[in-house]
């Protein structure tokens, strides 16, 4: 632990930060056509590490099968790239992930971790044979709160707000 | 716990609201004058 010292231009966006926040993250899926059986990606939030394989003929099963570890996302019976992002964020909200997932009809998936934590900033992993039309951003932007106990002063001088705390 | 923020335009009225909310002594961070307003930072 080291002292820290920030500064901010409000109270409020001081507060923001010692609260910290929630990582997020998003993935544009594709439509069936544009994916094969095995395509896959990796979402981990900081603890939990899970690859999620497309199953697009029905019957694809990874080496090793699938496990909580390995999950399936089959969209062997959907065409439509909003049924693809339903499917998507269904099979992610059953993993023991600690994020929650929504989907859209434009194929979006948007990601957010259940708890304000560093450590849920884990890069998204994509498949490299993946269609380039799916694509992934973050997990991104996690912050742990500021414990009581570490923050140590703050004060306002020259119109900006001053924090120091151990960190 | 979070940390929260109030400001107030007189010490008396911060003191009201620590009162009147009950927020203890070891939940208070700070209480800080700055344009014209005093502001008080605690956790609840």
């Amino acid at each position: 632990m080291a002292l820290v010292e920030l500064d901010f231009e409000t109270p409020r966006a001081l507060t923001d930060f010692v609260n910290g926040d929630y990582a997020v993250g998003e993935l544009q899926v594709v439509a069936q056509s544009q994916l094969v059986d095995g395509n896959y990606f990796i979402l981990s939030d900081g603890t939990t590490v899970v690859t999620f394989y497309y199953d697009v003929s029905g019957e694809f099963e990874p080496e090793g099968g699938y496990d909580a570890e390995n999950m399936r996302i089959d969209v062997s019976g959907v065409t439509d790239i909003d049924e693809v992002a339903t499917a998507t964020k269904d099979v992610i909200n059953d993993s023991n992930l600690d994020i929650t997932a929504d989907s859209d009809s434009d194929g979006l998936v948007t990601l957010v971790d259940d708890d304000k934590i560093s450590d849920g900033n884990v890069d998204i992993v994509l498949d490299e044979t993946l269609d380039p039309e799916f694509t992934a951003l973050g997990m991104t932007g996690g912050r742990t709160p500021i414990a009581q106990i570490d923050v140590v002063d703050i004060f306002p001088k020259d119109c900006r707000w001053y924090l120091f705390y151990e960190g | 716990m979070t940390l929260h923020e109030a400001s107030f335009s007189s010490p008396r009225e911060l003191v009201k609201f620590v009162n009147d909310s009950i927020i203890a002594q070891e939940d208070i961070v700070t209480i800080r004058p700055w344009n014209g307003q005093w502001y008080i930072f605690y956790y609840a």
